[in-house]
């Protein structure tokens, strides 16, 4: 088994097998090659882009967010951005969303 | 004399095959050349059967799926999927490559042959549907989809290999 990156896709690659012997190969989505996490348990979070690997990635990015099903848009800068959710205490499920990069989720309760 | 030239053009029962030998070595020839084309040819249903897919329970979107990406020789014979479940809204593009020429995509190519054979307009499905394909590939193919929700989805790919 072995991973190797397709345009934005990171595949996972297998050999086809037929009695031992090699056929062919089959590789299927494993993950995007960048993915967005969310760091902290409490505000401010921190959304930050990586690689598949967690390397970081300095880069300016659109993204969407999401706060309990609410969307709005916003800006990383150098890869990342603080999001501060203190001003309403209660229950968040933040999602952090992007075309072609795993999504961040995080879920917290703002005292 | 005459005997040495019939020999030559008929040849005997042990010549190997050849295009341009005796007619002993064409008739060897084209028998081997039938046993291959037969052979590939029956491909889909006497081979070796193989499924393979993909089950996203993340919640990732917008952005292309390789649910298979197969590398050899055999017939491509099935695609089911299941779109998004979050909505009336949410759809799967589907995207298939045989031998490195598209044989369709979705989202940003409409083609009159998929729409006829699929549910939706664009290869856009939005219910759970299977196709029941028979698609030679030579050297590779690749289906992918693509999900414009988050939610769970999925597609598994059935194909036969040659050897």
């Amino acid at each position: 088994m072995e991973y190797v990156q397709v345009g934005e896709e990171i595949l996972v690659v297998e050999d086809l097998l037929t009695a031992g012997s090699k056929v062919g190969t089959v590789g299927k989505h494993y993950c995007f090659a960048k993915k967005l996490i969310i760091e902290g348990d409490q505000s401010p979070l921190t959304i930050k882009l990586v690689t598949w690997e967690d390397a970081p990635i300095i880069e300016d990015l659109e993204i969407t967010v999401s706060i309990n099903g609410v969307e709005s848009a916003i800006r990383l800068v150098q890869g990342q951005i603080d999001l501060d959710l203190s001003t309403q205490p209660g229950q968040y499920t933040v999602l952090a969303l992007a075309p072609s990069i795993d999504i961040g989720k995080k879920s917290i309760t703002v005292i | 004399m005459a005997d040495i030239v019939l020999y030559d053009t008929v040849g005997s029962q042990g010549d190997a095959a050849s295009t341009t030998g005796s007619l002993h070595a064409k008739v060897v020839e084209l028998r081997n050349y039938f046993a291959t084309l037969i052979s590939s040819l029956s491909g889909s249903t006497s081979k070796h059967p193989r499924l393979t897919g993909y089950k996203e329970t993340e919640g990732s979107y917008n952005g292309w799926f390789n649910v298979a990406s197969v590398t050899g020789s055999g017939w491509l014979t099935g695609i089911e999927v299941t779109p998004p479940a979050n909505g009336a809204a949410t759809y799967l593009f589907l995207k298939v490559i045989i031998d490195g020429t598209i044989l369709f995509e979705g989202y940003t190519n409409s083609v009159i042959f998929a729409q006829t054979i699929i549910n939706g307009t664009n290869y856009a499905l939005s219910n759970s549907g299977s196709l029941s394909l028979h698609h030679r590939f030579n050297s590779s193919f690749s289906v992918s989809v693509y999900p414009n929700a988050t939610g769970y989805f999925s597609s598994y790919v059935s194909y036969t290999t040659d050897n």
